[in-house]
């Protein structure tokens, strides 16, 4: 049986381009045209879901959901998320709030942050804003009395997107480990 | 604004118009692809969560889509939601400038027929506005 993963975040943060990235499959998308220029000014959005699949070497295979980012469709995500062994939520630094939407999302992924089965990946942060984004996290962290890891990361860079999976497999077999205990 | 004020004036009279005449239109709603409410009409004290629809109806529109084009199925015209009370059907309209999603609300007990046939004639009337 596939493991099932949730890449989430808020809209242009780099799901669906993470998930194409290391998709061995032709990724599934569901994009529409964006309307809405003053949230993002890409010209498609993600309105159900993204899905991929990859392979691992030990004969597992991942399946790759993506959320749809704008907040109207946060129906869907327990539906997209159920079942999920954990989910990586990207964030587009360069974005004003982007502080605000890590602890909306949180927020909303709650379980999976509380299990240790969530990983952060942090996008568009240029080198010298590297420590000041760190601490933003790090305060958020502790305020919300969380453990997360975080990497600076592009969801365009395979290799990128793949240690965040890493990650988040090797936290939730931690948290499963510590559970048994 | 996605639609000039007096095209959105036009569509609400277009969705009154067509609950008042129409016994077996429950409720139409009429959104953008991506989600966002453009105008919405029910009869008999109705009451459907705008805002919510919408984006169901919009992330069902775009499951459709990409069902039809898994199944080797292309240019998906919308989907059809079956229950005990009545049919539920979307359809997409697409124009140089704007992508839409009408939503259909059919009484208990209408023929698929009928109901397909009318909500054909009110995406018409949508698409000539737009286009006009």
């Amino acid at each position: 049986m596939a493991i099932k993963v949730i890449f989430v975040g808020p809209m242009g943060a780099g799901k669906t381009t993470a998930i194409a990235a290391i998709s061995d499959i032709p990724p599934v998308a569901t994009e529409a045209r964006n309307h809405d220029k003053t949230m993002h000014v890409k010209a498609t959005t993600t309105v159900a879901m993204d899905y991929g699949e990859l392979s691992l070497d030990d004969g597992n295979k991942l399946s790759l959901y993506g959320i749809p980012g704008q907040r109207q469709f946060s129906f869907i995500w327990p539906i997209v998320s159920k079942g999920a062994l954990g989910g990586i939520l990207l964030l587009d630094c360069s974005m004003s709030d982007w502080a605000e939407q890590f602890k909306f999302y949180i927020d909303s992924f709650r379980s999976l942050a509380n299990s240790g089965a969530m990983v952060v990946g942090l996008n568009r942060v240029e080198e010298d804003d590297k420590e000041t984004v760190s601490g933003v996290i790090q305060d958020c962290c502790e305020n919300l009395e969380l453990a997360l890891p975080y990497f600076f990361m592009d969801p365009r860079d395979p290799q990128d997107v793949n240690l965040l999976l890493e990650a988040l497999v090797i936290n939730a077999e931690l948290d499963h480990i510590l559970q048994g205990e | 604004m996605i639609l000039p004020a007096a095209t959105i004036e036009k569509i609400k009279e277009i969705l009154n118009y067509s609950t008042d005449i129409r016994d077996e239109i429950e409720s139409l709603l009429l959104c953008t692809s991506d989600g966002h409410e453009i105008a919405c009409a029910s009869y008999r004290g109705l009451k459907i969560e705008e805002a919510k629809v919408s984006a169901m109806a919009a992330s069902f529109a775009g499951l459709s889509l990409t069902i039809a084009d898994c199944c080797n199925k292309q240019d998906a015209l919308g989907g059809i939601v079956e229950t005990k009370d009545g049919l539920i059907i979307c359809g997409l309209i697409k124009t140089p400038e704007v992508d839409l999603v009408l939503l259909g609300v059919f009484a208990k007990g209408v023929q698929h027929g009928l109901a397909l046939w009318n909500f054909r004639n009110q995406l018409n009337k949508f698409r000539s506005l737009l286009k006009s």
